[in-house]
């Protein structure tokens, strides 16, 4: 499949919808590069499922992993992910035949799309977070046993190198200490796997989901229908509509070597009365109304403006400022036991955080 | 008494307070000359009364210089790799970019060295008598290269005015420099107006301290205006709401206010309007009675910049909007028809003849931000930092002649950056003091202190 520049729109759109944390800014600007790459220039950008590749076509998943300075900040100049898909190439003698998000969500999961058009490489339409999770270790390729490495690096600075690392925690603390290092991020090219032995271990379909999403909120419906439609095609559920009263960083203890301190922010339904709170680390973790649990990881949580039911990130979080809490599930594989203790609430340090049933 | 004036391009319109009464309302057609328009103003109000504080909105008619060209200096650690990859925001103010290699990390450490050789080989035809902006990566935590950069300038270009990106707060380095830049382009106009409005001033109220309503529903001392005319550009939607509010005796929750051609919203907490961070920008070219997108873009971009300004944050209405919220406290209708707020189903609480904005200015109260990131260790460390931010933001008030008993810390946060440093926080405090309330003893006036642009608006 080609993606037309409606789809690249619709797919930035469906990224931050599951993924609203991270500043929009360099979710636009990765879409603003794809749109002029394919406006100015013959090259297309290709959505491939694994039927389309050979079973031993080497696979690599690319993405930004961060911890410093924002990409908004320290904006990525263009060639980090080409550098890192030769070093790694050089480090294994094979040409690499298609690329993976590390994410499907946020800026990462319009990386593969521009790598595609620098590269020719196509990318294939899954993910093995099917969302975005704080650390590179929870994922389904994790849970499968594959190993990260070797995987390759490379900073804003220009510096880069090959790491050659088979467990994925152990990746996930030497990628986030060279993030830092480098300044806030690393671009990482990872999992060198085979078509055949990556394709089991990846959540499918997951970036036409985001266009199918995007599609819904850049539509001229109303934003009741829009509600309805996503209700119906992806599971999602509108929680509440509330006004935020109080913000507070620091809130409770957190798992060290994670980015970023927890956050805790305190809403009030005006209509209905309900106090409403989010727990924040990275991602939106958890969702409580007067005190019931609502949604928890691994449930994606995101909030939407109230005027247009675009997608609000957290510096919507202000005081005064109303939003629409949404909620919708995550792929199937989290809420198995090995996929909760791998990133459900008590990895979080949410214990015991459990979902009311409905 | 306090005086508001809303400063339009046609018309001058004045919203007088005093104490026990209700507001007053003038308008004044200019005819010819600008400055003797508000001077007569001045004269004919003064008669009145003695004015105490006036309070300018000045967003109808600051403008940027149309023949302005700003050279864009970015510190950072490399340069796009080719076009596809560079920023292709096209301002209204035409701008140069030239990269030096430099730059800092989260935590305030050299990322790489600055480059000054390549400062110095900037062609001075570039540099001698242009506006200039220097915007550098991590300089909200360490502006150490902007601040080396500003000081080669100075020696060796002599350039019309430097602007450091720094001085204005967001976590985007585009968003800084945009904000550099329109500040830039703004500058001459406010330097002539603040000017134009001290010398009325001095005729017919030289006892009058005189301020600027700012974007977020506060003010500023006027002498602030020539240094950051950004934080006025868009003040007309607050200083509205602001008004219509104040009519309407509503503090907290939310105001609606209908034109003939439009309806818009703001909500309110403790009498101020409650803000966004970051703000999309409209401004006016001179000679140009349109307000046009300061972004052109050339092809559909999803979000062009931002100014990095606190705003009132002024929607306007939608049915998703008012579905599902609480129902507005008041309903203010400006003029005679109310057709546009029937559409949506309200109902007029309120009736005003004169547009509220001018009335908003008179109850703006003064206001100052300490938004900036710092390095913590532990929760002691937080609270510290916090503490210092407020006893900070209450004594820029007072030195401004504020009473401190009647300084209110209004917001006062602490946040994590998403997948940041976790030893980054940021800190944002707000204090404000109603000027309807200041009653200023001669030896309270604020001293001429030197002028110099810092890292908010009050530095």
């Amino acid at each position: 499949m080609e993606l037309t520049l409606e789809d690249v729109e619709n797919l930035a759109t469906g990224a931050l919808f599951v993924s609203c944390s991270v500043d929009h800014e360099s979710c636009f600007n990765f879409h603003d590069r794809i749109l002029s790459m394919l406006t100015s220039t013959d090259k297309v950008a290709r959505l491939v499922n694994f039927e389309d590749m050979d079973p031993d076509d080497l696979v690599v998943v690319i993405g930004f992993v961060n911890k410093g300075l924002p990409l908004t900040e320290l904006v990525p100049v263009g060639d980090e992910f080409t550098t890192g898909i030769s070093l790694l190439e050089q480090e294994l003698g094979t040409r690499i035949s298609a690329v993976v998000p590390l994410a499907a969500g946020n800026v990462n999961a319009l990386v593969p799309v521009l790598v595609g058009l620098q590269t020719g490489l196509p990318t294939i339409d899954s993910d093995p977070m099917g969302r975005v999770f704080p650390l590179l270790s929870q994922s389904t390729l994790n849970l499968a046993g594959l190993s990260p490495g070797p995987f390759a690096v490379v900073g804003a600075t220009g510096d880069s190198g090959v790491i050659r690392v088979t467990d994925s925690l152990r990746a996930d603390h030497i990628i986030r200490a060279m993030a830092a290092e480098f300044g806030g991020w690393v671009a990482t090219v990872s999992y060198p796997t085979s078509a055949a032995r990556i394709q089991d271990a990846l959540i499918h379909g997951t970036l036409s989901q985001l266009i199918r999403i995007g599609k819904i909120l850049n539509s001229q419906m109303s934003t009741t229908d829009k509600y309805s439609s996503l209700s119906r095609q992806f599971g999602v559920r509108r929680l509440t509509r509330a006004c935020v009263v109080d913000v507070e960083g620091l809130s409770r203890p957190f798992p060290r070597n994670q980015p970023d301190h927890p956050t805790s922010a305190t809403l009030v339904d005006n209509v209905q009365g309900h106090i409403v709170r989010l727990e924040i680390q990275n991602e939106i973790l958890l969702v409580m109304i007067d005190g019931a649990v609502e949604a928890v990881v691994p449930d994606i949580v995101t909030i939407l403006r109230t005027e247009d039911a675009g997608v609000a990130s957290l510096e919507d979080l202000w005081i005064g400022n109303e939003v629409d809490i949404l909620t919708m599930p995550a792929a199937a594989l989290w809420y198995t036991p090995e996929g909760l203790r791998l990133a459900g609430p008590d990895s979080h340090r949410l214990h015991g955080a459990r979902r009311r049933k409905r | 008494m306090n005086v508001g004036l809303c400063l339009g391009p046609q018309t001058i319109t004045a919203a007088c307070m005093r104490v026990g009464s209700p507001p007053t309302f003038s308008v004044l057609n200019i005819a010819g000359d600008y400055s003797r328009a508000l001077a007569s103003m001045l004269k004919k109000l003064s008669r009145v009364n003695a004015i105490d504080n006036i309070i300018l909105d000045v967003s109808g008619i600051l403008q940027q210089s149309p023949r302005l060209a700003v050279t864009s200096i970015r510190i950072a650690p490399r340069k796009p790799l080719d076009h596809h990859n560079e920023r292709r925001e096209e301002y209204l103010v035409p701008n140069t970019v030239i990269y030096v290699c430099g730059g800092h990390n989260s935590l305030g450490g050299e990322l790489v060295q600055l480059d000054e050789s390549a400062v110095r080989n900037i062609p001075q035809g570039s540099l001698s008598r242009k506006h200039v902006t220097v915007s550098a990566v991590g300089a909200l935590i360490n502006p150490e290269h902007e601040q080396r950069v500003e000081q080669l300038l100075w020696d060796i270009a002599g350039p019309a005015s430097v602007v450091l990106a720094s001085s204005f707060t967001s976590t985007s380095f585009r968003d800084r420099e945009y904000t550099a830049i329109v500040n830039t382009g703004l500058l001459e106009a406010a330097d002539q107006l603040s000017s134009d409005i001290s010398d009325a001033a001095r005729l017919h109220a030289s006892e009058a301290r005189l301020f600027f309503a700012t974007n977020d529903g506060g003010c500023l001392p006027l002498r602030r205006l020539p240094l950051v005319p950004v934080f006025g550009l868009q003040s007309r939607e607050a200083t509205t709401l602001g008004g219509a509010a104040h009519l309407a005796g509503v503090t907290d929750g939310r105001v609606v206010v209908g034109f003939d051609d439009k309806v818009c919203l703001a909500d309110f907490a403790d009498a101020l309007p409650v803000v966004r961070e970051r703000w999309k920008s409209k401004v006016r070219l001179a000679d140009s009675t349109d307000a046009l997108p300061l972004v052109r873009e050339r092809w559909r971009s999803f979000e062009g910049p931002h100014l990095a300004t606190s705003h009132a944050n002024v929607l306007p209405v939608t049915a998703s909007l008012l579905s599902g919220s609480p129902a507005p406290r008041a309903v203010v209708q400006v003029g005679i028809t109310s057709a546009r707020l029937e559409q949506f189903g309200l109902s007029v609480t309120h009736y005003v003849d004169h547009d509220p904005a001018a009335l908003g200015a008179a109850t703006a109260p003064l206001s100052y931000w300490y938004d900036q990131y710092v390095t913590v260790r532990n929760a002691r460390d937080i609270e510290k930092a916090l503490a210092d931010a407020q006893r900070l933001a209450t004594a820029r008030l007072v030195a401004s002649g504020t009473n401190p008993s009647i300084v209110r810390v209004s917001d006062s946060r602490v946040m994590g950056s998403t997948y940041g440093e976790s030893q980054v926080v940021r800190i944002r405090v707000r204090a404000t003091a109603p000027l309807a309330e200041i009653r200023l003893e001669p030896q309270l006036r604020a001293p001429n202190l030197p002028e110099k642009a810092g890292v908010n608006p009050w530095n």
